[in-house]
């Protein structure tokens, strides 16, 4: 059986930075598949079942983050303690000494995850514009499109819209 | 198959230039028969004797056209129209016929010519209605609901490895306040990852669907574009042959049916645990199998999404009603079913139309709404913080 000064050190150490290395992976896993998801709901005009899946991912990926850094002030907390139990305690002390040189030397955890990105921020749609004619406005894809009503509308509302015949020469010999 | 965007707006710019040559061709029609019709109405008047009528023949003339394939003459072939007759005094000469016969020429070509941009701004407008459907990447978007799948959900249901040097027993002897910060997070961490596998398997599971249903619809697009330009190109060559508007023809239309593709998708769901199921079933299912990527991975397989074809002819023959039509269809059949699609998805109230409906519990709205019911009793979403500070408290015995 460890001492428990052996066991906090290794909890610290070893074993919560292990759990802060499997929980980095996946919120980094879940952060690029944000992400990417993020821009191309923002393409797909914005649908309700897009956003809505967005916002859990997002929620699930604040937790993840905010855990990492648990994880690693977990660490810290427990060094901490131990050094208490060390200052005050003559076993606490003992087992201190007697604890492996490795142990002691290893360095502590320093995990880091990203903040995710605003879905709100201006520039999704920007980066990767659609091929377009010269001249033709770029439209926000949340923004309904037209129906064909009103484009027809706007198209009789144009001069010229029907274009003409020129006038059809009749011989009249009178 | 595989859908690409740029094929996509290359058919919509051939539609639009070829909408453009017919629009001509109806148009130097018009005025062929206009001359006719104004020539008809002329009158020998009193003198009668002095004038003959003449033939004049407009089969030299060829449309303008920048392609040459679409080129047509009046030959007279299967049409109506070759020629006018025009009252001329009988000690006409050639060089008159000739004068006047270059006067209805010009006009045929001012007429072609007045059409050539007639259908500019369909294209934009064919790109207002469906950039929602066609921009999105769907094997980007499939990339990554895999990696939701595999590299999340999964890799959550492995579970957490979490009693780290059996600190759960020295815990008990600590008194500080970031003691029972550290416990709670402990106590609460290994099932908070089982949620957030379960959690994360739905997200997984509603992007699926998204992608699948984008990808029916963007592909179904491409196959309608193409269909109505190759249409169009029939009618234009149709035109040549037969020197003038083709009386009987049929103009198809590729159409696919949106409501079905999305209807295709509700079965692959019915795999797809509740998020109100107990995290223990999710447990077994992932290890059963790691079932979970592939199934959502079949759900946004992109390469086989059956399109559901509509045969449809268009009863369109003029470029006004091909253009009304091809919007509309677009607009209706298109974009409309696949805002409903994914609103059908998201919605809790729908039921779908297939087997065994009410085993599917898959809904967005569910999935977000079972999340803010958890967020609101605080421990059952959020993890406690712990904070980098000593769990001991003066008095706290060294010892397990």
């Amino acid at each position: 059986m460890d001492t428990p000064i052996e066991a906090i050190y290794k909890a610290a150490k070893e074993e919560i930075p292990a759990e802060g290395d499997y929980l980095t992976r996946i919120a980094g896993h879940l952060h690029s598949a944000i992400t990417t998801l993020d821009r191309q709901t923002a393409h797909a005009g914005e649908p309700a079942l897009m956003t809505s899946m967005l916002r859990v991912g997002g929620d699930i990926y604040d937790v993840l983050h905010l855990a990492v850094r648990s994880l690693d002030n977990a660490s810290v907390a427990l060094i901490m303690t131990a050094d208490d139990f060390v200052n005050t305690d003559d076993q606490a002390r003992e087992d201190y000494e007697n604890l492996s040189q490795d142990l002691k030397d290893a360095e502590m955890p320093h995990h880091s995850t990203d903040e995710l990105g605003n879905p709100e921020d201006e520039g999704y749609d920007v980066e990767n514009p659609m091929p377009m004619p010269p001249g033709t406005t770029h439209i926000d894809p949340s923004e309904d499109p037209d129906t064909p009503d009103q484009d027809r509308e706007q198209r009789d509302a144009q001069e010229d819209s029907q274009p003409e015949l020129p006038d059809a020469p009749g011989r009249d010999w009178e | 198959m595989s859908f690409n965007v740029i094929d996509y707006y290359n058919a919509v710019l051939d539609i639009e230039k070829y909408l453009n040559y017919l629009k001509s061709n109806e148009l130097a029609h018009e005025y062929a028969k206009a001359v006719i019709d104004a020539n008809d109405l002329s009158s020998k008047g009193d003198l009668a004797e002095l004038y003959t009528e003449v033939g004049i023949s407009l089969r030299d003339w060829e449309s303008p056209c920048p392609e040459s394939r679409f080129k047509f003459r009046f030959h007279g072939g299967y049409a109506e129209i070759s020629s006018v007759r025009v009252l001329m005094p009988f000690d006409y000469t050639q060089d008159e016929v000739d004068q006047i016969r270059r006067e209805f020429e010009t006009g045929l070509t001012e007429a072609w010519n007045n059409g050539a941009s007639w259908a500019d701004g369909l294209y934009e407008y064919v790109n207002d209605v469906s950039r929602q459907f066609v921009k999105p990447d769907v094997e980007v978007m499939a990339g990554a609901v895999h990696t939701l799948a595999r590299d999340v959900t999964e890799e959550l249901a492995i579970g957490a490895v979490d009693n780290w040097a059996y600190i759960e027993d020295l815990l008990n002897e600590w008194s500080g306040d970031s003691a029972h910060e550290f416990f709670g997070f402990y106590t609460r961490y290994g099932s908070a990852l089982d949620l957030f596998s379960l959690m994360s398997m739905n997200v997984a599971a509603g992007f699926a669907a998204s992608t699948r249903i984008i990808s029916g619809t963007q592909q179904g697009a491409l196959k309608f574009v193409e269909s109505i330009r190759d249409s169009l190109e029939t009618m234009l060559i149709a035109w040549v042959e037969v020197g003038g508007p083709p009386p009987d023809i049929e103009f198809p239309a590729w159409v696919a049916d949106v409501a079905k593709i999305a209807l295709d998708v509700w079965p692959l769901l019915q795999l797809i645990p509740s998020v109100k199921a107990a995290t223990t079933t999710v447990d077994t299912m992932i290890t059963a199998g790691k079932n979970i990527s592939t199934l959502v991975t079949t759900i946004s397989d992109v390469s086989n999404v059956e399109l559901h074809k509509l045969d449809l002819n268009f009863d369109a023959k003029t470029s006004d009603e091909i253009y009304t039509q091809l919007t509309d269809t677009l607009y209706n059949d298109y974009y409309l079913k696949y805002v409903e699609a994914m609103d059908s998805f998201h919605d809790g109230s729908y039921t779908p139309d297939v087997d065994n409906a009410d085993e599917i519990p898959f809904r967005g709205s569910l999935v977000v709404d079972r999340m803010e019911e958890l967020q609101g009793g605080r421990n059952d979403w959020y993890l406690p913080e712990v904070h980098p500070e000593s769990m001991y408290e003066d008095g706290d015995e060294y010892g397990w």
